[in-house]
């Protein structure tokens, strides 16, 4: 498995990065980040991304996209993580695209893919509740069968992308058994306007446009799978989408870093930048290593599913642990480091922070994963 | 013959080859033959895995076959090393002759040194240690005192050095010696090649916390060292230590990323010991996380280690990564350590037998020793400051 980029990718990452300063900057994320409701702007880059192929890089070409890899796509999103780029890139172009395309597959699955890949559609995934606490299994909506056509009953907290998507994927159960296994699992499509879904759009620290979900008796346009299958189609779609969470969590951690590193250069104190106090330029240094460490477990974990490795599952815990942890402290200590100004809301630094604890809330946090690393390695 | 054919071949040879008392016991990359004019052998079988291993030159797989070498291109030498691994071969020679002044010499060296140094150590029939560090000068190393005075076609060698490893038991030292104290720091050292027979030169070994021995104090009296022996120019030797230094890093990177590998089966057995647990989840779940922890970080440090030599390959050359590693490294070894300490309990209490197991005791000394890796071979702290410079151009004072 390479671990570095090749050449088309190192373009990639140009054009990314290019891409994010210009049409996706963090002022993008300070106009919108307490809107909500799209904006005719949002609208306009959604269609560069589609220009550019980034909606559909990683889907397979049967469902209208570029069959690339993961290594592809953490390439551009590390690029727009870097300026906290809040679209709902990871939530309905990985994990609702990839639920579809291992529930249904990809011919039947087209017909939604087409207008994700256009960059005019977006899935939204209703599936964290209340209680979840990262337990991937753990759902309380009901679905009920008996009365003939399906409807789901149930409150789903969270869901990213909600207010625009057309289509729910929604996780519920049949009644009867336990709140936590795969028996009785069951994964829904619902229309977003379909009678008895109540979205509430809140305002959250990070920026993000999310809502919590209320259903109430809203009918079901199909049911994708279910038990066994639903289990591990949300494993696997769960992981992917936390190996491409990395990589938008490195991005951000790199640029914190910077931002860090170059005012360490340029804030003057004593006389002197204070970038020459050893005492600064060693907590500098150990972010640094840190943030090595944490691309290389992005980079390992995005390659393990390119790669369709045995350890892929462990390695992407592994990596979603060291992105919580490091973006953390490169903000900790990032703020610390601007002094004063750090705590401003006229600087970035907080910006990076208050995202840092929206990603690690997001599909699991680090001892979440170092359970599920320690099951994985038998112990 | 392309890579795949070379494997095929090569774990056919090693496993017609090699001893088969020897099958299965490497323990890490420091562990097997050390050879030197004081080696006093225990095991036949080390001899002769050395000499079949030194007819394909695979003692030295990367060096010229002029020198005794095998010749044998970075990748070739991975997957050799990768069978070495998988068969638990213990390396056929070790010892910083190979990973230390070997390469130097390849680099710096003249003709006549690289034909007169290069094959003993490939035989690993000379044992080298280092002279770099002495009582006054750890960190800073450039405010070294050992003089050298020049008298005819030779050097007068006075002074000390200390955490010589293994000096005791070696044959030949490379040295820091101030040639010209008129100038500054690092402009007056010169790297020097010195016979530990020759008269005026002494050792003696220090103990340590962990009740070994591994270092020592070296005296040099008016040792007279031929002016062939020194490395570079005279006076400019700085370039010549500080590329030595980078080696020193990658071996001390790469010796304990291969001595941990089965670091997190080792605890979790332990634990499993310790809290009478022989299967299922560990019951005790704080252990648990610390141990994932340490997984973790191993992992992160052993794709870290490829990412960087694949790098390399690539044509990219090496830079402060090796900085990277030996933090990196040293870290995750004593979190391996602090962990066993904390999974054993009263268990690792114990100094020597009878009344505890040998892996206890094991774990507690290799505890004790392992204090030492962020203070050896450059200390984290030297190595933050390396990065500061280097990497993030932070302003010197």
């Amino acid at each position: 498995m390479h671990l570095n980029l090749n050449d088309e990718q190192r373009m990639l990452a140009r054009t990314a990065r290019d891409f994010a300063d210009r049409h996706s900057p963090i002022a993008r994320l300070r106009a919108s980040r307490y809107a909500h409701e799209a904006s005719d702007a949002d609208r306009a880059v959604w269609a560069r991304y589609a220009e550019l192929g980034w909606t559909a890089l990683h889907l397979p070409e049967e469902a209208g996209g570029l069959g690339l890899g993961y290594m592809d796509l953490g390439v551009v999103l590390e690029a727009l993580g870097r300026n906290l780029n809040a679209d709902a890139l990871v939530t309905s172009h990985v994990l609702g695209a990839e639920l579809l395309l291992r529930t249904v597959g990809a011919a039947e699955a087209a017909p939604l893919l087409e207008p994700l890949a256009a960059g005019t559609g977006w899935l939204a995934v209703a599936h964290d509740e209340r209680a979840a606490r990262g337990r991937r299994l753990h759902v309380t909506a009901r679905l009920d069968e008996a009365s003939g056509a399906p409807v789901l009953t149930g409150d789903k907290l969270d869901v990213i992308g909600a207010i625009d998507a057309e289509y729910l994927i929604v996780s519920a159960r049949l009644a009867g058994g336990a709140t936590d296994a795969p028996a009785g699992l069951r994964l829904c499509l619902v229309r977003r306007d379909a009678a008895g879904v109540q979205v509430t759009p809140l305002t959250r620290i990070d920026g993000r446009r999310v809502a919590n979900v209320r259903f109430e008796r809203a009918p079901v346009e199909r049911v994708l799978a279910g038990d066994d299958a639903a289990a591990a189609a949300l494993g696997q779609a769960m992981d992917r989408a936390t190996a491409a969470l990395c990589a938008q969590m490195l991005g951000a951690a790199q640029h914190a870093f910077e931002i860090t590193t170059s005012y360490l250069k340029t804030r003057v104190q004593f006389g002197v930048p204070i970038g020459s106090f050893q005492a600064l330029q060693h907590r500098a240094s150990k972010l640094f290593v840190e943030i090595e460490l944490a691309r290389t477990a992005t980079l390992a974990a995005l390659a393990a599913i390119d790669a369709d490795h045995a350890e892929q599952s462990a390695w992407i815990s592994a990596a979603k642990a060291a992105c919580n942890d490091t973006l953390m402290h490169v903000c900790h200590e990032g703020i610390q480091m601007h002094g004063g100004v750090g705590v401003t809301d006229e600087y970035d630094i907080g910006l990076f922070l208050k995202r840092a604890h929206a990603d690690r809330v997001l599909l699991g946090d680090t001892a979440w994963h170092q359970r599920r690393w320690a099951t994985l390695r038998g112990y | 013959m392309s890579l795949a054919e070379f494997e095929k071949e090569a774990r056919a040879w090693l496993q017609d080859n090699a001893p088969r008392s020897l099958l299965g016991t490497r323990k890490g990359r420091f562990d097997g033959f050390w050879g030197g004019r004081k080696h006093v052998d225990s095991n036949p079988d080390l001899l002769l895995w050395r000499d079949r291993m030194l007819d394909r030159g695979w003692t030295a797989p990367t060096w010229p076959r002029a020198y005794g070498g095998g010749g044998l291109s970075r990748d070739e030498a991975e997957v050799l090393d990768g069978l070495l691994d998988e068969l638990k071969l213990p390396p056929p020679v070790v010892g910083f002759g190979l990973t230390m002044i070997g390469p130097t010499l390849l680099d710096y060296g003249t003709e006549e040194q690289k034909q007169q140094h290069l094959p003993p150590i490939v035989r690993g029939d000379i044992r080298w240690c280092q002279g770099y560090s002495e009582p006054n000068a750890g960190s800073d190393l450039a405010s070294l005192q050992t003089r050298g005075v020049l008298d005819g076609d030779h050097l007068v060698v006075n002074g000390q050095k200390v955490w010589t490893s293994h000096a005791d038991k070696s044959d030949w030292i490379f040295c820091l010696v101030r040639t010209n104290p008129d100038t500054t720091k690092q402009a007056g050292i010169s790297f020097v090649l010195i016979d530990m027979e020759s008269p005026g030169v002494s050792t003696r070994p220090i103990e340590l916390i962990s009740g070994a021995s591994p270092f020592c104090e070296t005296f040099l009296e008016d040792v007279r060292v031929p002016l062939a022996n020194v490395v570079g120019k005279l006076n400019e030797g700085w370039t010549v230590a500080k590329a030595l230094l980078g080696y020193e890093r990658s071996m001390i990177g790469s010796a304990i990323s291969g001595q941990i590998t089965h670091a997190e089966r080792e605890i979790v057995a332990s634990a499993r010991r310790v809290l009478d647990a022989p299967e299922g989840e560990l019951p005790d779940e704080h252990l648990r996380l610390e141990i994932a922890r340490f997984g973790m970080a191993n992992h992160y440090l052993d794709q870290t280690r490829l990412r960087i030599q694949q790098a390399q390959e690539a044509g990219h050359k090496p830079g402060p990564e090796s900085s990277i590693m030996k933090i990196a490294g040293t870290n995750t070894k004593q979190l391996r350590y602090e962990l066993g300490m904390a999974v054993a309990g009263r268990d690792a209490l114990g100094w020597e037998g009878p009344g505890y197991l040998a892996e206890d005791l094991d774990t507690t000394r290799e505890y004790l020793r392992s204090r030492a890796n962020t203070i050896e071979g450059g200390t984290s702290e030297v190595q933050l400051n390396i990065i500061a410079k280097r990497v993030l151009g932070l302003p010197s004072v």
